[in-house]
């Protein structure tokens, strides 16, 4: 079996939770549905989850609850309501959600900044910039990781999404993938980065608050 | 948020509407419309084909109804036959009549006291069914109560509490419809929750913390991690406690 999944059963016992709060924590979107794998085993279908992920969330619904959070509480603060946020570019500058340079770069590419932007486009603009930060990608193709995402994101709107940056042979391209799928490359090619939007937004939202 | 200056309208024999916010919506006669529409009061005493999305307070079907589209509603009545090809998000569902939905249903409150069959999952905190109902995927709440009726089925069940009885007889008039239907049992591949108990049920599995298997079940594998009961009638193939 997969090491990176975890079946349900193995996934209540580790985290000490019951059927119930499981299947009430996924009607409360808590869990997002596409971590609900389902495969077949010996003995009929069976559902799994992304172990790493999964393991860390309950965690943190179950810490929220120590604090006596409420359930939509904790939903909003794990899985962020990304339609009702909308910021200028001045208030992003101004809150420093992203650094300067990256703001430069997408009022460069957009020319104009009146309009504010929706949650995903600020997500995509702190995912830039957290590649920008690390010195591994290039304004240039900063400027290339942008298009993909504004060009892309939206289709991927409420589902867990990855951003990968790749290069091989000095050419370097990115790409969106759904959080749970497994890409291969060629040899010779190099991931620069995988960053999951979701963990972008949750932790963009966490600071915007 | 009720706006003063939304119109009512209404189709009296037979008439189109196209779409936008209205106030009370009422198609008494045959009445199609085209296009999306934001309404208070949705009702259809008739026929009615809805080719768009309907966001409405309250949804009335009396009679037929047809809907190419998503709907939201805080109260979705059904008490005729209504057809649905997308998915609906509604505050409480209730079906005495008949109702198909393509996509998956989001609720608060789920009563059957008809036929209702979805082509994806329904969630809901209650899930009440005096009834038939066909689930393609997981039926998802935190109370689920079924008297059997007619056939149910289900690829999943889960939830805290999950009990199904056989009716308790009595003749109402529902009795009598279905009786011409086929077996009354609940078929499913899994059913998970905290307390299951369980009366003329066919499953590959069930689990859970207390589990309750009564007459006329018939179940592959239980897995249970506090109390578990079987009843003399029921065939379970193993029983096993695991731990918590």
């Amino acid at each position: 079996m997969d090491p990176e999944l975890i079946s349900k059963k193995d996934l209540l016992g580790q985290a000490g939770i019951s059927y119930g709060q499981l299947y009430r924590w996924k009607r409360k979107g808590l869990i997002p549905e596409d971590w609900f794998v389902r495969k077949s085993t010996f003995t009929g279908q069976e559902t799994f989850f992304p172990r790493e992920k999964v393991l860390a969330r309950i965690e943190r619904i179950k810490s929220m609850q120590d604090e006596d959070a409420s359930l939509d509480e904790i939903a909003d603060a794990v899985a962020p309501n990304l339609g009702e946020v909308s910021m200028s570019i001045d208030q992003i500058a101004e809150k420093r959600v992203v650094s300067p340079q990256t703001i430069e770069l997408f009022t460069q590419g957009i020319g104009d900044c009146s309009a504010a932007l929706m949650f995903g486009e600020v997500v995509s603009l702190s995912a830039l910039d957290t590649l920008l930060k690390t010195g591994d990608v290039s304004l240039d193709e900063g400027r290339m990781v942008l298009e993909a995402l504004q060009h892309d994101y939206p289709a991927f709107e409420g589902k867990d999404a990855d951003l990968i940056f790749i290069r091989r042979m000095g050419l370097s391209t990115s790409l969106l993938v759904t959080g749970s799928a497994e890409v291969r490359f060629e040899p010779g090619t190099r991931v620069i980065a995988r960053l999951n939007l979701t963990e972008c937004a949750e932790a963009l939202s966490a600071r915007i608050k | 948020m009720v706006d003063e200056t939304r119109a009512d309208v209404k189709i009296n024999g037979d008439g189109s509407l196209s779409g936008g916010a209205y106030g009370a919506v009422t198609i008494n006669g045959a009445g199609t419309v085209n296009g999306d529409i934001d309404c208070t009061d949705y009702r259809i005493n008739g026929a009615g084909t809805h080719n768009g999305k309907l966001l409405a307070q309250t949804i009335t079907i009396n009679g037929t109804g047809t809907f190419n589209g998503e709907m939201q509603a805080n109260e979705l009545n059904v008490n005729g036959d209504m057809s649905v090809r997308d998915g609906v998000g509604v505050g409480k569902l209730t079906i005495k009549g008949n109702a198909s939905f393509g996509g998956s249903i989001a609720s608060h409150e789920v009563i059957v006291r008809g036929f209702m069959k979805t082509g994806g999952d329904c969630e809901s905190e209650a899930f009440n069914c005096e009834g038939a109902f066909t689930v393609a995927g997981l039926l998802n709440a935190g109370t689920v109560d079924i008297k059997l009726y007619g056939p149910c089925s289900a690829r999943e069940i889960g939830g805290e509490k999950i009990s199904v009885r056989q009716h308790g007889g009595g003749f109402s008039s529902l009795t009598q419809i279905f009786t011409f239907w086929a077996e009354k049992r609940l078929t499913a591949d899994s059913i998970e929750g905290d307390d299951v108990a369980l009366e003329l049920t066919s499953a590959k599995t069930v689990r859970g913390r207390n589990v309750d298997i009564g007459e006329g079940c018939r179940v592959d594998l239980v897995e249970y991690s506090g109390s578990y009961t079987v009843a003399p009638g029921a065939v379970v193939g193993e029983a096993r406690l695991v731990a918590r």
